[in-house]
């Protein structure tokens, strides 16, 4: 009787620890794809308010001082910036990007496709008055 | 007769005492037990939020330090609120504190340290509470 119930006892255990390691891969699976998409949008957005790139200017829209000759960090670019077009890769794209005056806020493009999407801002200058950008990252896959 | 006494009190002692017999099998059981409640529980899921608060103040505090000329309580307070909408926060700024909102219990800070046009250094500090009381 004594083995019959430890036995018991142990495949419950054993029952109870695997279901718990389940649970906690497939919570760890679910954190890394939110992380994921969180990590890429903000690394996006630093970029577009650290770097300048004319070409691509979501991943760079910063101003760029002649006179210093650089890029003037958080200082935002407004004509480069509303230039600013798509961008993907086999996991996410780039569903919109705004920027926010406060009392007037102006979309450079927003896309509705469907997919789990994750929204950031930062905080920029635009000739001293204070402006927000925001980016929308979505995932692509479950559209 | 007094060895006979002690063992006749052994005797008594073992017969009223009453002792736990585990098998092996109990003992691994419950030793799995035990590894079982001792793994660790994360709390909550982690995400990169605090990073990014700290990520906006320190553009906030960036761009005061570029417009300090000009800066005021008013000024501060305003571009606070539109920054963190919904939060409640502590500026220091030429050693006054100014609050807005209510004080939480979790707070991420940051501190900038500059030059204004006088070439006079100031430090500002910005704090911002996790708790939202919109």
């Amino acid at each position: 009787m004594d083995l019959a119930v430890a036995v018991l006892a142990l495949l419950m255990m054993a029952f109870l620890m695997t279901q718990h390691l389940n649970f906690e891969k497939e919570r760890e699976l679910q954190a890394s794809e939110k992380t994921s998409l969180q990590r890429k949008a903000i690394f996006l957005i630093d970029a577009m308010v650290k770097n300048r790139n004319e070409e691509n200017p979501l991943v760079g829209s910063a101003l760029l001082d002649w006179g210093k000759k650089r890029v003037e960090q958080n200082e935002l670019d407004p004509e480069l910036f509303s230039k600013a077009g798509q961008l993907q890769d086999e996991k996410f794209f780039v569903g919109g990007i705004y920027l926010d005056f406060g009392n007037k806020k102006e979309t450079i493009f927003l896309e509705k496709k469907g997919g789990e999407c994750i929204g950031l801002d930062r905080l920029v200058s635009i000739q001293g008055k204070l402006a927000m950008i925001g980016v929308v990252v979505c995932e692509k896959g479950q559209q | 007769m007094k060895l006979g006494k002690k063992f006749w009190l052994a005797k008594k002692i073992a017969a009223n005492e009453q002792g736990y017999y585990l098998s092996l099998e109990a003992i691994f059981s419950l030793a799995l037990l035990g590894s079982l409640l001792a793994m660790p529980l994360h709390d909550g899921s982690p995400d990169l939020n605090d990073l990014h608060v700290f990520k906006k103040e320190n553009d906030l505090l960036l761009h005061w330090a570029k417009t300090s000329g000009s800066l005021d309580e008013e000024r501060i307070v305003q571009e606070f609120k539109f920054a963190f909408p919904g939060k409640s926060g502590e500026i220091s700024w030429k050693g006054k504190k100014i609050s807005i909102g209510k004080p939480g219990k979790e707070s991420i800070g940051s501190k900038a340290v500059f030059f204004d046009a006088q070439t006079e250094k100031r430090e500002m500090a910005l704090i911002v509470f996790k708790q939202d009381f919109s």
